[in-house]
């Protein structure tokens, strides 16, 4: 895990490597535009109500099973005095390599490194946990291998009516 | 109030004729069908109906105060939801919906391999309310979710068959199908439903479809791929009105999160019946944002307490669902309250229905509220309550004073709103309106003290009264580092310009009287970025 802080507060928390100088800019809202310092990084939704905790990160490469993949996360948004909290954990079949769990001091931007290594061809997703004035939001950072589509786990046996309508059966008892 | 009735079969009654035969000789009871008169099935019968009644139930799991309590698992009843009886070629032998209790009756006929099919939909059609409701799976084609029972033969006498949708938790995670789900989302729609219902019984609701899938997870990309972002309500996709809910384990699922299910329907109201003007994007209760997307995210958490009766907005996340949010709906903010607060709208709004119920709010909401020349946001909401109402006007003021909010009773512009928007300091926040006189230059300035994209100050409102429709060439010019983009509104969006650099200018037909221009720098520059617009 690799952790960088940029802000003009004093830098309270552990560092492993140098300040990053970062532009906090989340995209805005409107008819997307997409300026060029824009562009590296996905800005990852926020549900209401949630930890207000900005995330932004970057996948790197083209991941392979078995190998470790890079993978970048911003931090911004950090109001609450106390500072916020972030956990991270892989989904079965990704192993997230270092610690998972940080803290983010208030009214910095900090860019987290970490490497995951899939396990299998599809997408696995690295959780991010972040909370906040005691309110959570979930961040999953989509890792793929491979250009299959991935088959997607059901809930019931898709058919299809004789009209047509496909329906997820569920049979109960 | 127009309730969501089952249509329940018309009852059979199979009259049974015993014709005793005469004379005492010997031979027992024996049935003699008159014409019109059916006698009881036989085993080799099916064209007699029976009557198959039953109750479809799920297990609703509840979330008190943030983490699903699996613990407290019980049986709730679909209501309202489509019920199909298909013999073994899948082809419809009988139809109906449940009730509020979720049972349901239909005629079948006897001696027939048959199943029952539950589907997680509402549909009502007709003359007075109607709707159609769907719960389906976007990693499935976007397939409905049906329960269905096992086969069986509708015998010769009337029988019973229930259905339960099991949750599918095994104690520590899921282990089981997750049958309940659908329902429970479904049932929170219903219940929403029903509270507009209750104040107007002939409401039409524009069909919705809720998206829910064990795959959708917080993540942007491909719905199919159930990256649906987040829970969220969508009024502009290929499906019309939608809702996106998440259903992955261990990270965030919201089927049972009726709050925030009932919070995204919030947002659909507004788009069926009301209006939103917000710009959506990323926010927080603790942040100072924009107006509208305060009123608009203000509303989604009061109409959840609303619709559900309760004063707590919940929602689980994290490993085993364990973990959560609960906030007090009747409470503001702690500090800083005002109209660019999500909490202080919330508050205002939901302790107005405990003081004088929906109806005033509803048709604040789908009256004048609609209509105003006004962006959406707290101020023209006062005047289309206080004009809709003017009995419960004292109540209002009351609640948008603790808030810090003017409550001047015909305001719908806030000119006489004195809330500056608190610390830091924002000098452009005031006033609500900038007047903007045709044929001169005025100076609009924005912020991005508050943050970006959205929040307080990152927008500036111009008001621009014409003497009669028609085109208007609306320039805006800006420092180097600015890219200003703008709307322009008159009861409805009327015309966006967004285009690159640090200039914008597009003719636009306004209409006669008030018109409103919001203008945005989309680079959030600086602190403070004014920009000379000139309209002519």
């Amino acid at each position: 895990m690799n952790i960088r802080r940029s802000s003009s507060a004093p830098f309270l928390a552990l560092a492993l490597a140098m300040p990053l100088a970062a532009s906090a800019d989340a995209p805005g809202p409107g008819v997307a535009k997409t300026p060029s310092s824009q562009a590296a990084m996905t800005q990852a939704a926020k549900k209401p109500n949630g930890s207000g905790v900005d995330v932004q990160y970057t996948v790197d490469g083209s991941p392979q099973v078995g190998r470790n993949t890079t993978v970048t996360i911003r931090f911004d948004g950090v109001v609450d005095p106390a500072g916020a909290g972030v956990r991270l954990s892989a989904d079965p079949g990704l192993v997230l390599s270092g610690s998972a769990d940080l803290r983010l001091p208030a009214g910095e931007v900090t860019t987290l490194t970490v490497q995951v290594a899939p396990g299998a061809e599809g997408i696995s997703y690295l959780n991010v946990f972040t909370t906040q004035n005691g309110l959570t939001s979930a961040t999953s950072i989509p890792v793929r291998v491979g250009k299959v589509a991935p088959t997607m786990r059901s809930g019931g046996d898709l058919k299809k009516t004789p009209a047509g309508e496909p329906v997820i059966s569920m049979p109960v008892r | 109030m127009k309730k969501m009735l089952w249509s329940r079969g018309v009852a059979m009654l199979a009259v049974v004729v015993l014709a005793g035969c005469g004379g005492g000789g010997g031979g027992g009871a024996a049935f003699f069908p008159l014409p019109g008169v059916a006698g009881p099935a036989t085993s080799a019968d099916t064209t007699i109906p029976v009557t198959l009644s039953g109750r479809a139930t799920y297990d609703a799991v509840p979330n008190t105060t943030g983490a699903l309590l699996y613990g407290s698992i019980s049986a709730k009843p679909v209501r309202g939801a489509a019920v199909e009886v298909l013999n073994a070629a899948s082809t419809v032998l009988a139809s109906t919906t449940t009730d509020g209790s979720g049972a349901y009756s239909v005629t079948v006929p006897s001696n027939t391999q048959i199943f029952v099919r539950v589907k997680a939909q509402m549909v009502q059609g007709g003359s007075a309310a109607t709707w159609d409701v769907s719960v389906r799976d976007n990693t499935q084609s976007d397939a409905l979710y049906v329960i269905d029972s096992p086969s069986f033969s509708s015998g010769a006498a009337a029988l019973t068959r229930d259905l339960h949708a099991t949750s599918g938790w095994g104690g520590a995670s899921y282990t089981g199908t997750r049958i309940a789900a659908p329902f429970a989302v479904l049932d929170t729609v219903y219940t929403a439903m029903q509270k507009v219902l209750s104040v107007a019984p002939a409401t039409a609701f524009p069909s919705l479809r809720v998206f829910w899938s064990i795959n959708n997870v917080p993540s942007g990309g491909s719905p199919a791929l159930g990256q649906i972002g987040t829970t969220s309500f969508s009024s502009g996709s290929s499906s019309g009105r939608a809702i996106y809910v998440l259903g992955k384990e261990n990270v965030d699922t919201d089927e049972y999160d009726a709050s925030v299910i009932a919070h995204e329907w919030g947002h659909y109201y507004q788009s069926a019946f009301s209006r939103d003007d917000s710009p959506g994007g990323e926010h927080s209760q603790s942040q100072r944002v924009d107006r509208r997307l305060a009123f608009s995210e203000g509303w989604g958490n009061a109409w959840s307490g609303i619709a559900l009766a309760r004063n707590n907005y919940t929602d689980s996340g994290g490993p085993a669902q364990a973990q959560g949010v609960n906030l007090d709906l009747s409470a503001g903010p702690a500090s800083n309250p005002g109209w660019y607060r999500e909490a202080s709208i919330q508050s205002v709004l939901w302790n107005l229905n405990q003081q004088v119920g929906f109806q005033p709010i509803h048709a604040a909401l789908t009256g004048g509220f609609k209509t105003a020349v006004a962006v959406t946001s707290i101020h023209p909401f006062t005047a289309a309550f206080n004009a809709a109402s003017p009995a419960s006007a004292g109540a209002l003021a009351g609640l948008l004073a603790g808030q810090n909010i003017n409550a001047a009773a015909n305001d719908p512009f806030g000119t006489a709103e004195t809330n500056a928007g608190g610390a830091p300091a924002i000098a452009s926040a005031l006033p609500m309106y900038v007047t903007a006189p045709l044929g001169a230059t005025t100076v609009a300035c924005v912020s991005n003290i508050a943050g970006a994209g959205n929040k307080l100050g990152s927008f500036v409102y111009l008001r621009v009264t014409a003497p009669s429709a028609g085109a208007r060439q609306i320039s805006v010019t800006g420092p180097a580092a600015a890219d200003p983009d703008f709307e322009v509104y008159s009861g409805r969006l009327l015309a966006l310009s967004n285009g690159l650099g640090s200039t914008e200018a597009a003719a636009v037909g306004l209409l006669a009287g008030d018109n409103v221009v919001v203008l945005r720098d989309y680079n959030d520059s600086a602190a403070s970025t004014c920009f000379n617009v000139s309209i002519n």
